[in-house]
C-alpha cells in the first residue's frame, strides 16, 4: 500500500503518550484512537493493532485510563476508554519528559537552528 | 495470600474478560471493514483488508492478555489442563514415569533424611559451629585418635589463648548403677569437666549447672540431670533439685536440670546424669595422666582459624594434634556408617539418574511422535517458549506426583534401611527416623523439579527447534530423529547399570565370602542370650545364680547343651593377655593371646571341635588345678612340634595373673572378634576358676523353634531371680549378621536397587527400540522388498542393541572399578577387579538386553513390505 511509503516506526514507549494525549479530547474507543493518531500525524504514524490493544489494556491495568462499554456513534456496542485523574498527571509528566527529550535531540542534530 | 485471592478472583472473572476482549477486537474489525466499504471496496475485499490490518487475531489477543498482568496463573491452569489430557492419553508412559520417579525420588529422600540426621544435625548448644574437637594422627596407621588424657586437656585449657573455652568429656557415657535409698537403678552417666556446660553454652531450666572451680578449691559433689530423666525418674518434681543419690561410695546432689533438647554430645547415647570429672577422679590420681579417656572440646574464638589453633596447641601439648569441627558432636555410628551411606547415596543417586535418562529417552521418542501436533500449535501462533513450557508442565506434573508419592515411599525405605541397625543403637534411631521437616521437603521438591527439567528440557528444546516446525509436511526431514542422541542415552543407562550391578556384585560376594567361610562355629540351632544378674548381689552370689540358670535351662525340652562364656563370640570384643612360660626365659617381646572364660560344654554348644584332650568338667573348680584349653593356632605358635597336653603357661595381669595353667585340651580355631579378622591364638579357661563378670553370654543348642526356646529360657531365668536382665536373646546367626552389618546393608541396598535399575533400563531400551521400529517401518519395508531376509533385519536390530551394550560395559566396568577401589577396605576375599562379578554383570546385562530387544526386533523382521510402503 502506498501510504506505507513514509511511515515512521513508533519509538518505544511513545504509544502510551499518544494514547493518553488522544483521550484528552474525551472518551473514545480503540479504533477511533488509532485513526486519530494516524490523522493528526498526517498519516506518518501508523498504529499497529497488535500493539494498540496490549497498550490500552496495560494502561487500564495501571489505572491511567478507565474503560466502559457504551454505544458508538453508529449505535454499536464499543469499549470506550477515558482518561483518569492519575492518567492526566501521567500525561503531563510524560509530555514534559518528551519535550525535554525532543529539545535535546534537536539541539544535537541541528545545532545551528538552536543558536540565536 | 493476597496474590492467591487476586488470582482466584481473576479466574472467576476471566470468562467475561475473554468475551469482552473478543467483542472489542470484533468491533475494531467491523469499524475497519465499514471504513474500507466506505472507500469503495466490495464486501469481500473490505473484510480481507480489515483482517490484514488487524493481523493475527490470536496473537493480538494473546499479547493483550499478557497486559492483564496475572496471566501466569491462567496459563499455568491451561497448561495443567492440557498436560492432564496428554498424560491421560499415554497412560502406560505416565504410570511407568510416576512409578520409577516415586522409587527414585523416594529412595534419595530416605537416604538424604538419614544423612541429614547423621551428619548435618548440629548439637543443640550455643553457636555449635564454633565447637572444635582435638584429634591426633597416629604416625603408623594415619587413623585419627580423638581420645586424650585428662592432663592433655588441662594443658590445652591453660595453654591455649586462641580457644575461648576448652572442656573435656569422657569418651563414652556409660550405663551405671546408682543408688537412691538403697534402691538401685541404672542411668547413663557422663563424666565431664566442670566447665562443660559453660563452654557449650547450655543453661539449666531448673537449678544451676556446675561451674569451673577456682584452682585449689574443692569441687562440690553435684550433678546435672537431663530433662527426660527428671521427667521419668522425678516426675518433673521441682524438689528434684537438691535430691541426692549414691554413685559408688559418694553421695551426689542434683544441682540442676538441663534443657529437654540437650542430651549430651554423643549422637547415639542419650545422657541422664552429668557429673564433674574433677570430683570423681582425685587430682593426683594416676588416671589423669594415663589412659586416653576424654574428648577435648574447644570453642573457637570468632576470628580464629583452625590452622592457628593447630599450631598453638601442638606447641602446648607437644604432640602433632589438629582440630576439626565438633558442631555435630561425637558418633561412632557416624564413623561406621559414613562410607557405606555415601555408597548407598551413590546407588540411589544412580537409580534416579537412570530413571531420568530413561524418561528423557522415552520423552524424546514421544515428542517425535507429536511433531505434527507441535508444528500445528506453532503455526497457530504459539511461541517456542510457550510450547516448551507446555511440554515442561506435563513432566512437572509427573515429577511432582512422583515426588509426593516419593515422600510416602521414603518413609518405608528409611525404615527398611534403619532396620539394619541393631537395637543397641536405639537412641540414635530417634534422630535418624524419617521426619517430614522443612529440609526434607525442600530437598524433595528441588529433586522433583531438577528431575523434571533434566528429563524434559532437552527433548522439549529439541523437538521445538525451528527446523522441526516443518512437521506439517507429510514426512519431516528429521526422519529417524537423530538416533545418536537416543543411542548415547541408552549407552549411558547401560554404563550406570553396570556400575550399580558391579557394586552390588562385589558386596554380595563379600557377604558370601564372610558368611561362607569356616568360622570354627556352627550357627545352626543355636540361641544366645546376654544374662545379667544384679551387680549389688556380689560376684559369688551371681556366679551361683548363673550356674543355677545353666542347670535349669539344660533340662528344658529338646535342649541339647547349655553353656556360657564371659564375652560373646563375634561381638567385637575380646581380652588379650601377655603370656609367660615357666620353662623359658621371658622374651622382651612377650607373646599375646586372647583369653576366654567358659563353662563346661561351651565349645560343644558353639560347635567348636575339641581336637585333642578333654573339655572342662564340673570337677574343674576354683580349688582344683588351674587348667586351660588352647586352640590349634595357640598350640602351633607357642608349643610348635609337640603335643601341648600337660604343658603349662601363665598370663600376666588379671586377678589370677602369674598362676600356672595346665593345658588339658586343644580346640579347633574359631573366629572370635569379628568375621574379617583371622582366627587368633586363643586359650579358654573354666569360668569356675576365673569368673565374676557382670554379663555372661549363654549359648543354648536345641530346637530350631527359636521363639519358643527364647520364651522358655526367659521364663527360666526369671524363675531363678526376678531381677535378672536379659538382652540380645536371639539366634546366633543374627549375631553373625550384626557383625557384618555394613557389608549386608550395602549388598542388599545395591542389590535391590540394581535389579530395579536393570528393569528400568530394560523397559527403556524396549520402549526406544519399539518406537524406532515403528519409525523406521518404511526403511525396513524397502530392505525386505529388495531382498533382505527377515532374519537379517532381526539381526540388524539386535546387533545395534548389543553394540550399545558393549560400549556401555566398556565405560561402566572401569568406572565401577574406580569407585569400588575407593571402598575396597569394605570388601572381603576379593579385589575390585573381581572377575566373577564382572562376568556375572555382563551376563545379566546381556540377558536383559536380549529380552528387551527381542520383541521389537522380531516385530521389525515380520514387517510386511507392501503394507509398510503403501502406508506412505
Amino acid at each position: 500500500m502506498t501510504r506505507d511509503r513514509s511511515r515512521v516506526e513508533l519509538l518505544q514507549g511513545t504509544l502510551d503518550l499518544l494514547i493518553l494525549r488522544t483521550l484528552l479530547f474525551g472518551p473514545t474507543h480503540g479504533h477511533a484512537i488509532a485513526k486519530h493518531i494516524q490523522r493528526s500525524s498526517e498519516d506518518l504514524l501508523q498504529v499497529e493493532t497488535g500493539s494498540l490493544y496490549p497498550a490500552l489494556h496495560r494502561l487500564e491495568a495501571q489505572g491511567w485510563i478507565a474503560a466502559s462499554w457504551e454505544l458508538s456513534e453508529k449505535g454499536k456496542r464499543a469499549k470506550f476508554y477515558r482518561l483518569t485523574a492519575r492518567g492526566r498527571k501521567q500525561l503531563e509528566a510524560a509530555r514534559a519528559r518528551w519535550d525535554t527529550f525532543s529539545r535535546a535531540m534537536g539541539l544535537v542534530l541541528k545545532p545551528s537552528d538552536a543558536e540565536p | 495470600m493476597k496474590r492467591l485471592l487476586r488470582s482466584l478472583r481473576w479466574l472467576s472473572r476471566s470468562a467475561r474478560r475473554e468475551a469482552d476482549l473478543r467483542d472489542e477486537l470484533q468491533f475494531h474489525l467491523d469499524e475497519e471493514m465499514d471504513e474500507a466499504r466506505a472507500s469503495g471496496l466490495s464486501a469481500d475485499q473490505a473484510r480481507l483488508a480489515a483482517r490484514r490490518d488487524l493481523g493475527n487475531v490470536a496473537i493480538v489477543a494473546e499479547d493483550t492478555r499478557a497486559a492483564w498482568g496475572w496471566t501466569g496463573a491462567a496459563r499455568l491452569a491451561q497448561d495443567l489442563r492440557y498436560a492432564i489430557r496428554i498424560v491421560r492419553r499415554r497412560p502406560a508412559f505416565a504410570i511407568a514415569a510416576v512409578l520409577t520417579l516415586t522409587l527414585g525420588i523416594g529412595a534419595n529422600t530416605a537416604v538424604f533424611s538419614i544423612l541429614d540426621g547423621l551428619l548435618l544435625e548440629t548439637l543443640p548448644v550455643a553457636r555449635p559451629h564454633e565447637l572444635v574437637q582435638m584429634v591426633e594422627r597416629r604416625p603408623q596407621t594415619g587413623a585419627p585418635i580423638d581420645a586424650f588424657t585428662y592432663q592433655h586437656y588441662e594443658s590445652v585449657r591453660m595453654g591455649s589463648r586462641l580457644l575461648s573455652g576448652v572442656a573435656a568429656a569422657s569418651v563414652y557415657p556409660s550405663a551405671q548403677g546408682i543408688f537412691e535409698r538403697e534402691e538401685r537403678l541404672t542411668a547413663v552417666v557422663h563424666f565431664v569437666s566442670d566447665n562443660y556446660f559453660e563452654v557449650l553454652g547450655v543453661s539449666p531450666i531448673r537449678g544451676r549447672i556446675f561451674r569451673q572451680t577456682p584452682p585449689g578449691a574443692a569441687g562440690e559433689l553435684i550433678a546435672v540431670i537431663s530433662e527426660a530423666f527428671w521427667r521419668s525418674h522425678y516426675a518433673s518434681d521441682p524438689a528434684a533439685v537438691g535430691a541426692t543419690f549414691r554413685l559408688g561410695k559418694r553421695e551426689v546432689t542434683v544441682a540442676g536440670v538441663a534443657p529437654a533438647r540437650f542430651r549430651g554430645v554423643h549422637f547415639e547415647r542419650a545422657v541422664d546424669i552429668w557429673i564433674p570429672y574433677e570430683i570423681v577422679v582425685a587430682p593426683n590420681s594416676e588416671s589423669r595422666t594415663r589412659g586416653r579417656s576424654v574428648h577435648v572440646i574447644g570453642r573457637l574464638a570468632p576470628d580464629r582459624s583452625l590452622a592457628q589453633i593447630d599450631a598453638e596447641v601442638t606447641a602446648v601439648v607437644g604432640r602433632p594434634v589438629s582440630f576439626q569441627s565438633a558442631a555435630t558432636g561425637f558418633s561412632r555410628l557416624r564413623q561406621q556408617l559414613f562410607q557405606p551411606l555415601l555408597l548407598v547415596e551413590l546407588v540411589v543417586g544412580l537409580v534416579l539418574l537412570i530413571t531420568c535418562v530413561n524418561l528423557a529417552n522415552l520423552t524424546l521418542s514421544g515428542n517425535l511422535a507429536r511433531e505434527r501436533e507441535l508444528a500445528v500449535r506453532g503455526a497457530l501462533g504459539a511461541s517456542r517458549w510457550r510450547i516448551v513450557r507446555q511440554l515442561l508442565t506435563e513432566h512437572l506434573l509427573l515429577a511432582l506426583a512422583g515426588g509426593a508419592l516419593g515422600l510416602v515411599v521414603a518413609y518405608w525405605i528409611s525404615a527398611a534401611l534403619l532396620s539394619f541397625l541393631p537395637a543397641t543403637y536405639a537412641p540414635a534411631l530417634i534422630g535418624l527416623r524419617f521426619e517430614l521437616d522443612g529440609r526434607v521437603l525442600v530437598f524433595t521438591a528441588l529433586l522433583s523439579i531438577v528431575t523434571c527439567l533434566s528429563v524434559a528440557l532437552f527433548p522439549a528444546l529439541r523437538s521445538t527447534r525451528p527446523l522441526a516446525s516443518n512437521g506439517l509436511g507429510v514426512k519431516s526431514a528429521s526422519g529417524a530423529g537423530r538416533p545418536w542422541i537416543s543411542r548415547s542415552l541408552i549407552v549411558g543407562e547401560v554404563a550406570m547399570c553396570t556400575l550399580l550391578l558391579m557394586i552390588a556384585g562385589v558386596f554380595l560376594r563379600s557377604v558370601q565370602n564372610l558368611r561362607g567361610q569356616d568360622g570354627g562355629y556352627s550357627e545352626e540351632a543355636l540361641l544366645v542370650a546376654d544374662v545379667q544378674f544384679p551387680i549389688e548381689y556380689g560376684d559369688d552370689r551371681r556366679d551361683v545364680l548363673i550356674e543355677e540358670l545353666r542347670a535349669r535351662a539344660a533340662v528344658l525340652p529338646e535342649v541339647e547343651i547349655v553353656a556360657y562364656s564371659h564375652l560373646g563370640q563375634l561381638s567385637g570384643g575380646a581380652f588379650e593377655y601377655r603370656l609367660g612360660f615357666p620353662d623359658r626365659p621371658a622374651a622382651a617381646d612377650k607373646p599375646i593371646a586372647i583369653e576366654q572364660r567358659v563353662s563346661p560344654g561351651f565349645l560343644g554348644a558353639m560347635g567348636t571341635r575339641i581336637l585333642q584332650g578333654r573339655d572342662f568338667t564340673a570337677a574343674d573348680t576354683a580349688r582344683s588345678t588351674p587348667v586351660a584349653i588352647v586352640n590349634e593356632l595357640f598350640a602351633a605358635e607357642f608349643f610348635p612340634g609337640r603335643s601341648p597336653i600337660g604343658l603349662r603357661f601363665f598370663q600376666e595381669g588379671g586377678s589370677r595373673g602369674g598362676e600356672l595353667m595346665e593345658v588339658v585340651g586343644v580346640a579347633a580355631r574359631s573366629k572370635w572378634v569379628d568375621l574379617r579378622r583371622e582366627a587368633p591364638p586363643m586359650y579358654y579357661r573354666p569360668y569356675s576358676q576365673q569368673g565374676g563378670t557382670p554379663v555372661v553370654r549363654f549359648a543354648i543348642r536345641g530346637p530350631r523353634n527359636y521363639d519358643g526356646l527364647a520364651a522358655a529360657f526367659t521364663a527360666t531365668a526369671q524363675g531363678v531371680d526376678r531381677k535378672v536382665e536379659l538382652t540380645n536373646v536371639v539366634p546366633f546367626s543374627e549375631i553373625v549378621d550384626r557383625s557384618i552389618l555394613v557389608e549386608r546393608l550395602v549388598a542388599q541396598v545395591s542389590g535391590a536397587f540394581g535389579v530395579l535399575a536393570l528393569v528400568i533400563a530394560a523397559v527403556g531400551l524396549y520402549g526406544v527400540l519399539a518406537y524406532a521400529v515403528t519409525r523406521r517401518r518404511r526403511e525396513i519395508g524397502v530392505r525386505i522388498a529388495i531382498g533382505a531376509s527377515p532374519g537379517s533385519v532381526e539381526r540388524m536390530f539386535l546387533r545395534e542393541s548389543f553394540l550399545q551394550l558393549a560400549v556401555g560395559l566398556a565405560i561402566g566396568v572401569p568406572a565401577a572399578i574406580l569407585v569400588i577401589r575407593y571402598v575396597s577396605s569394605m570388601l572381603y576375599g576379593l579385589t575390585p577387579y573381581d572377575p566373577t562379578a564382572i562376568v556375572a554383570v555382563t551376563v545379566v546385562l546381556a540377558a536383559a538386553t536380549a529380552a528387551a530387544a527381542y520383541l521389537p526386533a522380531r516385530r521389525a523382521s515380520s514387517t510386511d513390505p507392501i503394507v509398510a510402503l503403501r502406508d506412505e
